[in-house]
């Protein structure tokens, strides 16, 4: 009965998007009057969805295994946790908590401030765009993977979750990163709604707090999900440029590109038409990571159950979304005014800072479709990996970061003389911070971890540095905290990678018990290995001691678990952190005469690479909530 | 007898006494490292040989770790695998025709924004 | 002008994308074909003789690499007993016994019939990687000369056989 619920429920949500679409877009006459119906329309789309995802996570709950997505994702012993994230742990489930989040954020849209004459019908619009954008992924969930789809005969038990995904990672990860992924539909309807109605440059100015808490989301999901693949995959890495990571990555430049664009164009009323075309362009690389992924046409650890046909349907929903906003922005585009920019004016210096990120997108997107290309064209299969991106990443990011820098010292309209010489003495620590975190704190350097140190320190510095500039008034300083702590976080993210790529160490050592081996300056013994059981599966769980300069700092425990004779063992490895290192050990084979083969490494200031984007999301929260209100409280 | 006794335990216990030869240095380490998370797994395609848990990457591995200990370069170690399993073995994409524009897709893009931005500010 | 680049790059990608999809799967082409067989020495199955590459020259031949673990091997055994067994087809079936154990292939081959004419034993699996293996079955169409003319991953089927290598076998017959 609950699944057949949730069945209505997700027809009810399809028909008040379609609605919300028509009425909001002005099939019917004078469709302001109509707002209201419109914004309330989006409230019971929104909680028609919320109810559904309950009926579903119920039917979890409750073993219902003549539902085909609970049959193929649980079983009685998951524990319930687990029941209630494999809700979105597969393609349909995962698609229901995506529509239900876009429906959230155009529900928020909907109850926004109200605005005056035009403004209000861009609002007005933008929430019908989304109700388009709702009613295409409804359709595609009913027509081609309807979570609520019954299952005769049904069986006893369940196939049970995936082990890689029976870890608390699964309950955050996706909601948060989808809602980054959704989020960009709000900027994406402004500005199609933008075109429609005065197009101008207003549309920029609501626009930026929504692609600020879109892109906070979207940073989250990443970091969590980078996290969650360090510790998880049993292998110590954290980023392997699979198609899924870039296909999250790809939208989160352009959205960075978007805030960064929307400044300008709502300060300066430049470069609207570049905004418009980001705007629209951030949310397509949502949506076409959304078909990289369920499509299978890209092999991925990622890649949910694929299918041509869902496939073709991403395709078609694509080609009416993108195809037809840019079909809109190329008919009422406006010329941008030809307007002489300074050289290094800060709209001038943000521009070139948007085209590296853009361009960086680019090359990820050539890198993650170049294999696709290859096959179709018959000339074979390649792969295209880390060490193509690793390698080619470095062309738009070392400018850019270097430009950040720049930007930071930069004035509206023209070039500031004072830059000169703030930058001088920015300049001028970082290289001294730089050279001496590299060849002092740890010995040696290469050339390019020397750059990548030393832009770590210039991104750091030049974001602190607007905080201690002029007068120490707590009014500008909230002004410019944002963007400071934003760069902070960008500055300890390429610290940390810099550090942990060039410094790190990794290699596998097999150890009988009692043994030990050296990993730099640190001891790993391996005592003993136990056996262990779980709810739903068995494990042997060794206890390594690592001590330093013969003290000992912890003990952990690297596991390897079996979940059922079908899956391979996962590994979970033990792993003891601090902001300064990471040190880390996968349990590999058992040898013969008890020894273990291990997987071992030592990572400098890793967990700076996730700090980062926490900074980055605390100067967005800050630039959401404190800055209009603590500006007002203050004058 | 006991002469017999320490010899015999000498021996069972010699399998920490492997030759150095069998074993990798650190510098030897670090390449067999390198490589392996280069390799692309061909039984779960989305793993490099490092991590994955199937029979043919462990096979590689050992492979890899022996000639890594034989002193081959890894310049002959990734032809050893690109003449036996193709292109599609690394994820370092080859350099030929096929890969032209993949590689030098970054260099096009810095020389077009260099010229379009000294184009716009002048 | 520069307003048409987006949409022209869309339809280019959508193009690409639409294409794609409609592609079939493609096994991972192997860089031996046109090349001579890796040169080997194996021990015959259950026997202390051995066979290197040099023996297999001088006839249009199929290797075939299987194993008793192997579930599609199953699958297309029926296939290579009645090609074994079909007297107007000469073609000499030699089996590569991947990573296995030669008492379990004895067994499995004196249960389901033994089509080879020839048995190798490859337990450490080397000679399977210098031809590329990656997964079993996996059968090799060698001329003459010992040169790579096909190779097939996965069972081998009827259609196959009579699309793919019987006309190629004629070829390499005259």
């Amino acid at each position: 009965m609950i699944p057949e619920i949730g069945q209505i429920l997700l027809i009810v949500a399809l028909a008040t998007s379609l609605l919300q679409f028509c009425i909001g877009i002005g099939f019917y006459k004078k469709s302001i009057i109509h707002s209201g119906v419109v914004y309330n329309l989006s409230a019971v789309h929104s909680s028609a969805l919320f109810v559904a995802i309950i009926c579903l996570a119920y039917s979890f709950l409750t073993d219902d295994f003549s539902v085909l997505y609970i049959a193929s994702n649980s079983n009685t012993n998951l524990p319930n946790i687990y029941k209630i994230s494999a809700v979105w742990g597969a393609h349909e489930g995962s698609l229901l908590l995506w529509i239900f989040l876009l429906s959230l954020w155009g529900l928020l849209l909907a109850f926004s401030r109200k605005f005056n004459g035009q403004t209000e019908i861009i609002k007005l619009r933008a929430v019908a765009i989304m109700g388009l954008v709702s009613f295409c992924f409804i359709l595609f969930i009913l027509y081609t993977s309807n979570p609520f789809e019954r299952l005769f005969p049904f069986p006893e038990q369940g196939r049970s979750l995936n082990p890689l995904l029976q870890d608390p990672a699964l309950a955050i990860h996706p909601p948060i990163l989808y809602a980054g992924y959704v989020g960009l539909a709000v900027p994406f309807s402004l500005a199609i709604a933008s075109l429609v109605t005065i197009n101008d440059h207003q549309w920029a100015g609501i626009a930026r707090v929504w692609c600020i808490t879109a892109w906070l989301f979207l940073t989250g999901g990443i970091a969590l999900g980078s996290w969650w693949a360090y510790y998880e995959l049993g292998w110590g890495g954290w980023w392997f440029w699979d198609p899924v990571e870039n296909a999250s990555l790809m939208p989160w430049l352009v959205a960075t590109a978007l805030v960064h664009s929307l400044v300008v164009t709502e300060k300066q009323k430049l470069f609207n038409g570049f905004s418009v075309l980001l705007a629209i362009i951030a949310f397509s690389l949502s949506l076409l990571g959304t078909f990289l992924v369920r499509s299978g046409v890209l092999i991925s650890v990622h890649s949910f159950a694929s299918d041509p046909e869902r496939g073709m349907f991403i395709l078609a929903l694509i080609g009416i979304l993108t195809g037809g906003a840019l079909i809109i922005y190329t008919m009422r585009v406006k010329k941008g005014e030809k307007r002489s920019l300074e050289i290094l004016s800060r709209e001038s210096l943000l521009l070139l800072n948007n085209v590296f990120l853009c361009s960086a997108a680019a090359l990820i997107l050539i890198g993650t479709l170049y294999p696709l290309i290859i096959e179709m064209l018959d000339a074979g299969k390649i792969s295209v990996g880390p060490p193509y991106f690793n390698f080619v990443i470095l062309f738009p990011f070392l400018p850019l970061v270097f430009f950040i820098g720049l930007g930071v010292f930069s004035t509206w309209n023209s070039t500031n003389r004072n830059m000169i010489s703030s930058i001088k003495w920015v300049l001028g620590l970082s290289l001294i911070a730089g050279l001496v975190t590299a060849f002092i704190m740890f010995d040696y350097a290469d050339l390019l971890t020397t750059i990548g140190i030393i832009l770590a320190f210039w991104t750091l510095i030049s974001g602190v540095s607007p905080i201690f500039r002029g007068t120490f008034v707590f009014r500008d300083i909230i002004k410019v905290l944002p963007m400071s702590l934003a760069h902070i976080g960008l500055g300890l993210t390429i610290l940390g990678v810099t550090v942990t790529s060039s410094y790190g160490i990794t290699f596998d050592k097999s150890l009988r018990l009692g043994q030990s081996t050296k990993v730099g300056e640190y001891n790993f013994k391996l005592v003993e290995v136990n056996n262990s059981e779980g709810p739903n599966y068995e494990a042997k769980i060794a206890t390594v001691e690592i001590s330093l300069d013969g003290q000992e700092i912890a003990i952990i425990y690297p596991e390897k678990r079996i979940y059922d004779t079908n899956s391979p063992s996962m590994t979970e490895a033990g792993i003891e952190s601090n902001l300064r290192r990471d040190l880390f050990v996968a349990l590999g084979e058992e040898l013969g005469g008890n020894s273990w083969s291990l997987h071992l490494q030592y990572k400098p200031l890793l967990r700076l690479i996730w700090l980062g984007p926490l900074i980055m999301i605390i100067g967005g929260l800050v630039r959401i909530y404190l800055t209009k209100p603590l500006t007002k409280l203050m004058s | 007898m006991k002469y017999l006794i320490t010899i015999i335990f000498l021996f069972l216990t010699s399998n920490s006494l492997i030759s150095a030869d069998e074993r990798p240095t650190t510098d030897q380490q670090e390449m067999y490292q390198s490589i392996i998370q280069e390799v692309r797994c061909l039984v779960c395609q989305n793993q490099s040989i490092a991590e994955s848990n199937a029979d043919l990457a462990k096979d590689l591995r050992a492979q890899i770790l022996d000639q890594v200990i034989a002193g081959k370069t890894k310049y002959e170690i990734k032809n050893y695998l690109l003449d036996r399993y193709g292109d599609f073995v690394l994820y370092q994409p080859v350099f030929s025709e096929k890969t032209l524009f993949l590689w030098i897709s970054p260099i096009i893009l810095l020389i077009l924004i260099v010229g379009w931005y000294r184009k716009i500010s002048n | 002008m520069k307003r048409y680049l987006p949409i022209i790059f869309f339809l280019v990608l959508f193009i690409s994308l639409l294409k794609s999809l409609f592609q079939d799967e493609m096994d991972i082409p192997s860089p031996l074909i046109g090349k001579n067989m890796p040169s080997f020495s194996l021990t015959r199955l259950g026997e202390n003789t051995t066979v290197t590459d040099q023996d297999i020259l001088g006839e249009v031949a199929l290797i075939n690499v299987w194993a008793t673990w192997c579930v599609g091997c199953k699958e297309e055994h029926q296939l290579l007993l009645s090609l074994a067994e079909e007297p107007s087809i000469k073609l000499p079936i030699i089996g590569i016994n991947w990573k296995d154990q030669d008492q379990l292939a004895i067994q499995w081959l004196d249960e389901l019939g033994n089509p080879y004419q020839e048995i190798l034993s490859d337990p450490i699996g080397n000679t399977a990687i210098d031809f590329g293996v990656y997964g079993a079955p996996e059968s090799f169409l060698i001329d003459r000369d010992g040169f790579i003319r096909y190779k097939h991953i996965g069972p081998l089927t009827l259609p196959i056989w009579i699309n793919e290598i019987q006309p190629l076998i004629e070829e390499l017959k005259q």
